[in-house]
């Protein structure tokens, strides 16, 4: 199972002949994720490595039965993207640009739920089924395939985290990217359900940072809604307060504060573990896993 | 990056937002120019980009010309939170009858804009909200409908004036929901947005600040350079294309990931290390990028170490190892580096960085505590 991605994967690369999506998709390939076509305006025809690419996602789809897309695409490009994939009726779309408008973003994370379409990114590394399949630029080869459903912001954190779990031996389910910018196409709020569903994972954790109110809204869900255990690191609380962004932002941010205490607070208050230390994750994963029963890595270091 | 007043104004006069006389002044014989053409009562206004101007002695009312040259030349010379004025409006001083609060910007909680219109506004905002939050009306706007008039009437009927006034107020909404789009804003506010005896409304002060990322398309702005309240290594950051936090102390991080940049400090903090700024390489850091970076964080007189905090994914951290041993030159030869490199081609960055006779570990916290115990 896992979440999002799986064996039935089927991703159209846009952007496939650029730098970074064609040096891509062979490492996607590679992994074992079926990469179907690639889509690159007015190179439609060409091939690369056996995989053909079309002028237009709407061809790609028509063609290939594409189901997945990702964006290996310049910010200012993306929202074009975005919404082209979108329409052609792809469902999951990965989006790894960093610093794509807000504006733009708006509107792609509207007409995305409009649309019914899972939207990762943007500023992602992408999304990745240890041993499956990895739609994203991540290094794969500190991924170990287990039980266990991360989220991050940021993705050197997630890195740091899955790399401190697979050298204890547990691996993760899938791993998953929401992204740095402001407007995230999904945040943790929109995967603890898939998560919650997932057979194959047992144990969820949660990356989060200073900033926004994502984490607040995911504890309220987690309050009443998650059944599986829940562990957090929240990076950012020697960091100084957030500088006011004028009046506007300072009521909008009243309702949710955003700082790191408040955020371990409410999470905490809704059962989740908080880990103070990154080096503490996988004691603080093992020991519940082990509490629980469900701790299915034989290897333990 | 945040725009002056003067430019807001600009904006909304282009768009048909009305604003008082006046014009901006560079110097105070200037300043006496204009207010002799518009004639007195007139308000100086000192242009910095930071808030609280008023209570600072930033704005003043002036009745004789007279007077004009010599207040007018204090305002210049007045720095407001240490920052220095770009210059001053000259206004015409108007009658107001009551005074509004408009503005617009993005919700991250929500992912949509949000629309916050108060009857009780040139006074703080803020203050309202906590203490008469029903005095605030907020809608959140549905970007693939724009605003509607089903939205504005919402806020119209909350007014009690006549059926003129009301109409210019919905005008004045659509342009400024027009100019929130155009310019690429994540905040724009007019207060107060002043309703005068005449019965015109017009837009006594005004913000906007615009999404840095949109900047290119945004040509109008790309003439402008407005150093925002940031602290200049904050700034020296930037133009170097790094997103860089200045803190008090003396401990620069060197990261690739905000994130993990935040978890350094978060650790370092309770190591009781103190750091001077935080500096992030973001993705795909590449050896120029490294010795970029490291000239930007010794341009920071407070910092005496630096912490190299880096995890390889698409980074590779041998290319990281050689842009720290080429940037030696440009560090101080007596300042402690501690070099932590986790991930791809980790091995090989350490071993480039013992070479130099560098300190290189692979854990975090051992190269926070090797950094601990050289007692800077």
């Amino acid at each position: 199972m896992s979440i999002l991605i799986n064996k039935n994967t089927k991703l159209v690369v846009q952007g496939i002949t650029g730098r970074e999506g064609s040096y891509h998709t062979l490492l996607m390939k590679r992994y074992g994720t079926r990469v179907v076509c690639g889509v690159s305006p007015g190179k439609g025809g060409q091939e690369i490595e056996k995989i053909p690419i079309f002028n237009s996602v709407y061809e790609a789809v028509k063609n290939t039965d594409a189901n997945t897309s990702i964006l290996f695409i310049p910010p200012r490009f993306t929202k074009d993207g975005i919404l082209e994939a979108i329409d052609s009726g792809i469902k999951l779309v990965v989006t790894v640009a960093e610093g794509v408008p807000v504006h733009d973003m708006l509107l792609c994370y509207s007409y995305a739920r409009l649309n019914n379409c899972i939207l990762i990114g943007p500023n992602t590394p992408g999304i990745i089924s240890p041993g499956k399949s990895k739609v994203g630029f991540m290094a794969d080869i500190i991924y170990k395939k287990g039980n266990i459903g991360i989220m991050s912001r940021s993705a050197t954190l997630s890195y740091e985290i899955v790399n401190n779990l697979s050298n204890k031996g547990i691996g993760q389910s899938t791993v998953i990217g929401v992204g740095g910018d402001p407007i995230p196409g999904s945040t943790f709020i929109d995967l603890l359900p898939l998560f919650e569903e997932d057979p194959e994972t047992d144990l969820i954790i949660i990356v989060g940072e200073i900033g926004g109110s994502d984490e607040e809204v995911a504890a309220e869900y987690i309050r009443q809604k998650m059944t599986k255990p829940i562990v957090a690191f929240i990076a950012g609380e020697a960091a100084p307060e957030n500088k006011t962004m004028g009046h506007a932002g300072a009521i909008i941010a009243s309702g949710g504060k955003g700082g790191v205490k408040y955020k371990k607070k409410v999470l905490q208050e809704a059962g989740v573990h908080i880990v103070e230390r990154l080096s503490e994750i996988a004691k603080v994963v093992s020991t519940i896993l082990y509490k629980k029963g469900n701790f299915r890595n034989k290897s333990t270091a | 990056m945040k725009l002056y007043e003067y430019q807001v104004k600009e904006i909304f006069f282009k768009h048909g937002i009305n604003i008082q006389q006046g014009e901006f002044a560079n110097i105070s014989q200037e300043a006496k120019q204009i207010a002799s053409n518009i004639g007195v009562p007139v308000v100086l206004k000192s242009q910095v980009l930071v808030g609280g101007r008023g209570k600072a002695g930033g704005v003043k009312i002036i009745d004789d010309l007279n007077d004009v040259e010599k207040v007018a030349d204090e305002i210049l010379k007045s720095e407001i939170k240490g920052y220095k004025p770009k210059g001053l409006l000259v206004l015409k001083k108007i009658e107001i009858k009551k005074e509004f609060y408009l503005s617009l910007a993005l919700d991250k909680k929500m992912k949509k804009t949000v629309l916050i219109f108060s009857s009780s506004g040139g006074m703080d905002i803020e203050e309202i909200s906590k203490k008469q939050p029903t005095e605030i009306t907020k809608i959140y706007i549905e970007v693939l409908l724009g605003i509607q008039d089903f939205n504005i009437n919402r806020i119209i009927s909350q007014i009690n004036y006549n059926e003129c006034i009301k109409l210019k107020l919905k005008e004045i909404i659509k342009k400024f929901y027009c100019i929130y789009k155009k310019y690429d804003c994540l905040i724009a506010e007019i207060n107060p947005l002043a309703l005068t005896n005449n019965g015109d409304l017009v837009a006594l002060d005004g913000k906007l600040e615009i999404d840095d990322n949109a900047r290119y398309r945004q040509d109008y702005l790309t003439k402008m350079e407005n150093e925002d309240e940031e602290s200049s290594i904050e700034l020296i950051g930037k133009k170097a294309g790094f997103v860089t936090i200045k803190l008090k102390e003396n401990i620069s991080i060197i990261s690739n990931g905000a994130g993990l940049a935040l978890s350094t400090l978060d650790l370092l903090d309770k190591y009781d290390v103190k750091v001077a700024n935080i500096l992030d390489l973001s993705g795909g850091a590449t050896s120029e990028k490294v010795i970029r970076a490291v000239k930007v964080v010794i341009q920071d007189k407070d910092v005496e170490g630096i912490l190299f905090n880096i995890f390889g994914g698409i980074t590779r951290c041998d290319e990281i190892a050689q842009g720290i041993v080429e940037a030696l030159k440009y560090i101080p030869q007596d300042m402690p580096i501690v070099c932590r490199l986790q991930g791809t081609n980790r091995e090989k960055g350490i071993g480039i960085l013992k070479n130099v006779g560098l300190n290189a570990v692979m854990d975090l916290e051992e190269a926070v505590k090797i950094l601990g115990n050289k007692k800077i």
